[in-house]
């Protein structure tokens, strides 16, 4: 069986109403709904710009995007952003293929 | 002691303490305190001579055996069985008087003399019975417990009752199941001794024959089987040879709120009545087998919902089409429920209707039933949205904003919209709308592999959505492979921790060239299959599209 390395979370604040959340691990169905959670307590602070670091994921899957969507969603509805500051290729491969690198703000490759 | 007090001693009294002449002890006490000792016993003792002629009973003894007599053999009357001559020296056993039970133990005294010691163990050995008997019914009811739920069949599991019941409880014991809806009850019977199972229906209206049968089957407590009367029992309730029932029991199998159907326990003429401690017991199991009976109907019952309800989210049969060929596979990670969230169907325009057939493969967000739901739900869509839409890239439009309004909490799905049109020379176009998907693949006559680079965004995530569409024109023989990320994403190979990948897929399909699509579909699937090693993670689907070879 393949071994599952568990979602890691580290949240740094780096600026005056802006969050780092730094993401290491598989982000997939089993640990999706952790991700959502946690952004949603940080967006019910007077939080302005979710900055998220993906360079750090092993895994994500389809699950793993919806998340991400979620995220991005409840940023939008509460007048705050959500940027991804780092990724992996695999990802910024992910996000083109279902054309989320339209929506999302990604780093220049 | 010596004999120099003799008052009140027998002369055989007399002989009997003869052997203890001559102990050092001439200040010891006297032949009537002995005597008083030895009355005061609560142990039986019977003192005989060399001859096996009784010489003493005290009053313990007599009271146990009252035809022991001094001056009479002891091995003879009524208690003979307890003094057996060969009955070895200082042991004990236990021998049945009248209505005691007696530990009897044999001590010689000298060379002449020896004693019998009776203690009376009736009421202990009656609770050593009981407590035997207990036991046994504990191991009973542990057993039922075990046999009773290694099944989920109905059947299986009163067929285990009736076999059960023969077991300890009655003669023949018989399961009637709750009357279904065609008002005939179906029966179990087992017999004692035989090892088949008889089976068969009755109608309600039989069931009214067994006294008290009718009332169990409605679930009312169960009434004393010496109400019952066994001569009214009919003739369908016994097997052929059994004889004449002496006693009858019914006993309601309880279930989940509704009866789960009756116990009927039969004993021969002639053999021991159910007592109360049987009816306590065969309640206690009648609980038990009610539970599993009942627990297994509603397993059946909901097996066979979901057999119902999973029927529609399997894939459609492919037809066969005008100048093209399809093949399909689909695997789910949930091999129990079949189904998941990656799925393909096929939309053929109504008897004289225009339009194409349409191919859909997507995949759902999520895995299992919730998954298999949602795909349900894409796919119904699908078909009435296509009463009013035939364009590919419209129909993934429409299909977004009508999952934005759906109450799943994630309704993303990624998929690949196909209109098949036949063009000239046995051509095939497809009219591609891709959205958010793993890009489909086109396998041409000389084996080269091309990756559809059409894209667009995955569906239920976004306000709107972007499908630009395209179309790929497949000369006889070439194939378009569309495939969910289940099949690239498939973890495994030599290691067990590489992942398949669009490389190795595309490979793959290379060597299919000249393949029919079945073939093909089948080997890709194999091969995918081998890299996950057992290791099952996601659903994985393959749907192929061919232009029918030329002849």
């Amino acid at each position: 069986m393949l071994e599952k390395t568990p979602l890691r979370t580290e949240v740094q604040s780096t600026a005056e109403g802006t969050t780092c959340l730094v993401l290491t691990g598989d982000l997939d169905y089993d640990t999706a709904a952790e991700l959502f959670t946690l952004a949603q307590e940080l967006f019910s602070a007077d939080l302005r710009l979710l900055e998220l670091d993906l360079s750090g994921l092993d895994f994500v899957d389809s699950s793993g995007v919806a998340a991400l969507i979620n995220v991005y969603n409840t940023a939008l509805a509460r007048d705050s952003a959500m940027r991804i500051i780092a990724l992996t290729p695999y990802l910024r491969h992910l996000f083109k293929v279902t054309a989320l690198d339209q929506v999302f703000e990604l780093p220049p490759a | 002691m010596t004999t120099t007090r003799p008052a009140g001693g027998t002369d055989r009294m007399r002989q009997s303490t003869h052997h203890v002449e001559g102990e050092p002890s001439p200040a010891g006490p006297g032949e009537h305190l002995l005597r008083a000792i030895v009355e005061a016993c609560s142990e039986g003792v019977v003192l005989c001579d060399s001859d096996g002629v009784v010489v003493m009973v005290n009053a313990a003894a007599a009271r146990m055996a009252p035809e022991i007599l001094p001056g009479r053999p002891a091995a003879s009357g009524g208690a003979a069985a307890l003094f057996g001559p060969d009955h070895p020296e200082g042991d004990s056993r236990e021998v049945g008087c009248g209505h005691l039970r007696l530990r009897v133990r044999r001590e010689a005294f000298g060379i002449a003399h020896h004693a019998w010691y009776l203690r009376d163990v009736t009421a202990e050995s009656a609770r050593t019975d009981a407590l035997l008997a207990e036991r046994r019914r504990t191991e009973f009811l542990v057993e039922a417990g075990r046999r009773l739920s290694a099944s989920l069949n109905t059947r299986r599991c009163a067929r285990s009752a009736v076999e059960l019941a023969v077991s300890l409880l009655a003669d023949a014991a018989m399961v009637v199941l709750p009357p279904a809806g065609r008002r005939q009850a179906g029966w179990l019977r087992s017999v004692a001794g035989q090892h088949d199972l008889q089976e068969g229906v009755v109608t309600s209206a039989s069931t009214a024959q067994v006294p008290g049968l009718a009332e169990a089957l409605a679930g009312f407590p169960p009434v004393p089987s010496r109400w019952l009367d066994p001569g009214q029992a009919p003739q369908w309730l016994l097997p052929d040879g059994f004889g004449q029932a002496g006693h009858l029991l019914v006993t309601p199998l309880p279930g989940n709120g509704v009866p789960a159907g009756a116990l009927v326990l039969a004993r021969r003429e002639g053999g021991p009545a159910f007592d109360e401690e049987a009816e306590i017991l065969v309640r206690v199991f009648a609980a038990r087998a009610g539970a599993a009976i009942s627990a297994a109907a509603l397993y059946q019952e909901q097996s066979a919902t979901n057999a119902i309800l999973t029927r529609d989210l399997l894939p459609p049969a492919l037809p066969v089409l005008a100048g093209l060929d399809l093949a399909g596979s689909l695997r789910s990670a949930q091999q129990a429920g079949l189904i998941g969230g990656d799925f393909y169907d096929l939309y053929l325009p109504g008897p004289g209707a225009a339009g194409e057939p349409l191919v859909v493969l997507g995949d759902v967000c999520g895995k299992g039933a919730r998954a298999a739901v949602l795909a349900g739900q894409v796919r119904q869509s699908l078909r009435a949205l296509l009463l009013l839409e035939r364009r590919p890239e419209h129909l993934a439009s429409l299909l977004n904003r009508s999952l934005l309004a759906s109450p799943s909490p994630n309704p993303y799905v990624t998929l690949v919209l196909a209109a098949l049109r036949t063009g000239q020379r046995g051509h095939v176009l497809l009219d591609l709308a891709v959205a958010g998907h793993p890009p489909p693949l086109i396998l041409r006559r000389d084996g080269s592999v091309q990756e559809v680079t059409a894209g667009g965004s995955l569906l239920g995530a976004l306000r709107e959505s972007v499908v630009t569409p395209v179309t790929v024109d497949l000369a006889p023989g070439e194939l378009c492979l569309f495939y969910s990320d289940g099949i690239t994403e498939a973890v495994g190979g030599p290691t067990g921790r590489q992942m398949y990948g669009g490389q190795r897929l595309q490979s793959a399909l290379s060597t299919c060239a000249g393949m029919p699509a079945s073939a093909a579909v089948e080997r890709l699937e194999q091969i995918s299959t081998e890299w996950l090693a057992g290791d099952v993670q996601d659903d994985r689907v393959l749907l192929a599209v061919q232009a029918r070879p030329a002849r």
